[in-house]
């Protein structure tokens, strides 16, 4: 649902650019369409912010993301957020999905990693868009608030629908029927003031209102004279392969690989904590794409890296530099904040930790991460929210929390998602060995465990543990 | 009028004139003698009770008279351990307060400093104390004392645990009472309150003051390491040093301008490049060879990081397949070399950034090699605009450090495969892109130290090179000819040793780092 939103956004807006001339009044109705998440795509490198990774300086590796849910919310503020710019709002929190997924045994735990959760999300939202940050609650989304507060998820989205549109209301009466997958998802919501009804009801609101817009655009493009962009389409089509709904503009956003130029990515790493799944994609990477790999140690530590990590990444000279289509440098290096990827310093600052390192990879890996399987997309984004803030980053209950919530979730199959090992896998296997409790899991963990250390992709980390 | 006083002072003939003078005289000595009383009475009384008589003074000069088997410790050996004992020091006069009956002063030996105390007491009378505060500041003096240790640490002193009450103090040699430069304010980090401090011409001037200072002793200290270490690097990896020919007849390489001296009847030159004799001793067999030497270089360029004579730290190496081999071991060397002065110099390198702040010299291990061209996309990233072709500017060096410094947060890069156009003739082009060639430049804070490539080893292509670039072959004959007989493929590269110095430790000028710097304004001292 979330792609029609943000298709047709993309419609009108570039409708929008084809209009030379404007009418303050014309302006004003259409600058809906100029929303600032699409500004942010057109930043040539990627979205940090639409993945959740880049959380300003300090947060960066507790960050952890929320991406998953900023995924399907951002694509509602798109539309959302300039439609209605004069109604009050509730500034937009954003979270993981993570807590909903074992919501009732959790309860404690979601109310203490709400508060962190909360006073994060904050700057996040500060961050990114001074514009629609009304920070006054309606007394409305207040009473849902207290009503829904123990389910984190739920709470979101419905303070985001708090505020309807008096004429929506009268138009959407609730109707009690969420689609069924979703309620599984999301667990226990069920009352008739269901957010998710909520939320059908808001995306219907926006929906009618994007065709009422895109109709007024039409309207102004005749009276201007203005043809469609025929650029659009052709983009679209050049895009369509990897990511079928989003245009061009969208596609610059993403970590993308071309023809004409390495694309160097320096990744700076403590010797103290090897990532491993990182090791793993870059193998992963290697299969897919010419790739000249080396490894540098920094001066800063050079007293304290073992012979054997020395080389960890080599071509060996087999790939020049000139062949090369991605250049991925290991700097072993003293570091406060976990790995660090840089690609592009004068555009980008460092994404700090393992696991947003990883999600950049992956997306290299395969550049339609985001639009392919939103929920499977989201399900990753969970497991590696885990395995940082909670198996690397959290304390010794979190951690056991977290190992208990791997160990259900892998008794009812094989891998963490799916029938292959994916990020996932690598990433809570990796954080499982570099805090040293691979030893001591419970057993559907262990079997896992075992599982990994056979299968081949994780031949190359195998002989690293020690 | 000798004559008439001689008269007056036999008392036979005075003059009205004279003798009206002679009484002015005489009150005026008069009045001097009763101002002066006091001070004479004073002296006078403590003459007679000068206990300290043959506890100070002014030694006569050394004409090495005698020989005294009296051990001189050092500054730097003043330690805690040896409380209690009386040791003789000899070293400058730093600084010295006296107030009344007590005098303090500080023995500064190159880096390190002690302080002494004097205080009244019955073997150290009032005029010693007095002496001591007349000893002009960095004159040399011999003092013996008894080392004791302190309870509050010393903060100005190195020897902060000790300090030395005094016994006896003998200048050995004094230094003029006023000096061009203090000490104290050549130490001063610029920019700091509203103290005084030097600046570089005063410096210059005055070098030998200058290099007293703690940061300057550190400096070339230093720049000693430096070359050490390039020399034990080398040699250990089989490189011969050799010693090239400063005089010579004609400019061995193009480009930079070369100083013309009169040789006997005829001209010669200043060589601008031991390049020419490193190649030749590499076609002589030697395989390997290094050098280190003064260059000469006639460019009338004033900026930071010119002189017109520096150390140039040279070397050629034969190679077997790819001149990636030399360009490992350059880059290894370097590493070597920072890994070295990380590791020996750390204290130097400390006193240094006290008065010349700077951030840590940061490398990768190995070397980054980045591509021209990468480096090239890099600036056009950040908005620069420029062909592929085209050389660096400054400015594009230093922004390109800066960059590679971001992303990859090291200070030491090479670049490797430079346009061909911009190279000298005699650089091997690339083998399949004739765009590129065989060159690289190595960069230390963005700017550039090392200049090199793979040198053309045949004597026909060569020729062809040179006229392509509208050198005349006759001039360079014997640089071609030196090919004929057989000459093995290599490489090499040259850095200059204040150039290294001045951007590890991350100075602003490269007349910090000379110990006696030349430039188109500056031939003295």
């Amino acid at each position: 649902m979330g792609n029609v939103v943000s298709r047709c956004a993309q419609n009108l807006r570039n409708a929008l650019r084809t209009c030379s001339k404007k009418r303050p009044e014309d302006e004003a109705m259409l600058s809906v369409c100029d929303s600032e998440p699409l500004d942010k795509c057109q930043e040539p490198l990627f979205d940090t912010s639409r993945t959740g990774v880049h959380h300003g300086a300090g947060s960066g590796s507790r960050s952890g993301s929320c991406s998953s849910l900023a995924r399907l919310q951002d694509k509602m503020e798109v539309v959302d957020c300039k439609i209605l710019p004069s109604t009050p709002r509730t500034s937009v929190r954003r979270s993981t999905p993570r807590r909903s997924t074992h919501s009732s045994k959790g309860c404690q735990h979601v109310e203490h990693s709400e508060s962190r959760g909360q006073s994060q999300d904050r700057s996040f939202v500060d961050q990114e868009s001074q514009t629609n940050a009304v920070d006054s609650d309606p007394p409305e989304a207040a009473c849902q608030e207290a009503v829904l507060s123990k389910e984190y998820i739920v709470k979101t989205y419905s303070i985001q629908n708090a505020t309807p549109s008096p004429a929506t209301q009268a138009k959407f009466p609730p109707s009690p029927l969420p689609p069924h997958q979703e309620q599984v998802w999301l667990g226990s919501a069920s009352s008739t003031s269901s957010p998710l009804v909520n939320l059908e009801r808001r995306q219907e609101d926006v929906l009618k209102r994007l065709e009422h817009l895109q109709a007024s655009v039409s309207k102004l493009a005749q009276q201007y004279q203005v043809t469609e962009a025929p650029a659009v389409g052709s983009v679209a089509q050049q895009t369509a392969r990897i990511a079928p709904v989003s245009a061009g503009v969208q596609s610059q956003s993403k970590p993308q690989v071309t023809t004409d130029k390495v694309l160097d990515l320096v990744i700076s790493v403590n010797p103290a904590s090897i990532p491993f799944s990182l090791l793993i994609l870059c193998e992963q990477l290697s299969k897919q794409y010419v790739i000249l790999k080396s490894t540098f140690v920094h001066s800063s530590a050079s007293a304290i890296v073992p012979e054997r990590l020395k080389n960890l990444l080599n071509s060996n000279g087999g790939v020049k530099r000139g062949d090369s289509q991605i250049a991925i440098s290991i700097v072993w290096k003293k570091i406060a904040n976990g790995p660090e990827l840089v690609v592009d310093p004068s555009r980008q600052t460092p994404i700090q930790g393992e696991v947003n390192v990883a999600r950049y990879l992956a997306r290299l890996l395969n550049p339609a991460w985001d639009q392919a399987d939103i929920i499977k997309a989201t399900q990753v984004d969970d497991l590696l929210d885990t395995a940082q803030l909670q198996i690397l980053e959290g304390n010794s209950k979190e951690k056991a929390a977290a190992v208990r919530t791997l160990n259900s979730t892998l008794g009812k199959r094989d891998w963490l998602i799916g029938t292959e090992p994916s990020i996932a896998d690598f990433c809570c296997w990796s954080a499982l060995q570099q805090t040293g409790q691979a030893s001591s899991s419970p057993a559907n963990v262990k079997k896992w465990l075992n599982l990994c250390s056979q299968h081949q992709l994780f031949e190359t980390v195998r002989g690293l543990l020690s | 009028m000798s004559g008439e006083e001689a008269v007056g002072q036999d008392g036979q003939s005075i003059s009205k004139k004279a003798l009206k003078k002679q009484q002015k005289e005489a009150e005026k000595a008069a009045k001097k003698a009763q101002h002066k009383k006091p001070d004479n009475q004073e002296a006078g009384d403590i003459d007679k009770e000068d206990t300290s008589k043959g506890r100070y003074g002014v030694l006569p000069l050394n004409q090495s008279q005698e020989r005294l088997q009296r051990r001189l410790y050092k500054v730097s050996e003043l330690q805690p351990s040896l409380s209690g004992q009386t040791v003789w020091v000899r070293g400058r006069l730093h600084t010295c307060r006296s107030k009344g009956k007590q005098c303090f002063f500080v023995i500064r030996q190159q880096k390190w400093t002690v302080q002494v105390m004097a205080i009244q007491s019955e073997t150290i009378s009032k005029q010693m104390i007095k002496f001591i505060s007349g000893v002009t500041a960095e004159s040399i003096i011999d003092v013996e004392g008894v080392v004791q240790t302190v309870g509050q640490k010393i903060q100005s002193c190195t020897q902060q645990g000790v300090e030395l009450h005094i016994q006896q103090i003998w200048v050995v040699s004094a230094a003029e009472p006023r000096l061009p430069l203090l000490i104290e304010d050549a130490s001063r980090p610029e920019g700091e309150g509203e103290l005084a401090t030097v600046n570089q011409d005063t410096r210059l001037d005055n070098r030998v003051l200058d290099l007293r200072t703690l940061a300057n002793q550190s400096i070339f200290r230093l720049e000693a390491g430096v070359c050490r270490l390039f020399r034990d690097y080398l040699t250990a990896k089989g490189f011969v040093e050799i010693h090239t020919p400063k005089i010579i007849s004609a400019a061995s390489e193009g480009g930079a301008n070369v100083f013309e001296v009169t040789y006997f009847k005829t001209k010669a030159y200043m060589a601008q490049s031991p390049q020419l004799y490193k190649q030749m001793a590499v076609c002589a067999e030697f395989d390997k060879v290094f050098t280190v030497g003064s260059v000469f270089r006639a460019e009338d360029s004033n900026t930071h990081r010119h002189l017109t004579e520096f150390i140039g730290l040279d070397l050629e190496m034969a190679f077997n397949y790819h001149y990636h081999e030399v360009l490992e071991v350059i880059g290894d060397m370097f590493v070597n070399l920072f890994k070295g002065l990380q590791e020996q110099y750390a204290e130097e390198i400390s006193l240094v950034n006290k008065q010349y702040p700077a951030e840590p010299f940061k490398f990768l291990e190995p070397s980054l090699i980045l591509n021209y061209k990468d480096g090239v996309e890099m600036l056009r990233q950040a908005g620069i605009e420029m062909g592929d072709e085209e050389d660096l500017s400054t400015p594009n060096e230093k922004l390109l450090g800066r960059l590679i410094k971001a992303k990859y947060d090291t200070d030491f890069f090479i670049l490797d495969k430079f346009p061909l156009a911009v190279r000298p003739f005699y650089t091997m082009p690339d083998p399949t892109n004739p765009k590129w060639s065989n060159s690289y430049d190595m960069f230390m804070r963005g700017e550039e130290i090392l200049s090199g490539a793979q040198r053309i080893h045949d004597p026909e292509f060569l020729s062809k090179r040179a006229e392509l670039h509208g050198c005349q072959l006759d001039k360079i004959k014997g640089y071609i000819d030196s090919f004929r007989y057989g000459a093995p493929p290599h490489a090499g590269g040259g850095i200059g040793l204040e150039r290294v110095t001045m951007l590890y430790l991350g100075l602003d000028n490269i007349r910090k780092t000379s110990l006696f710097p030349r430039d188109p304004k500056r031939l003295t001292p």
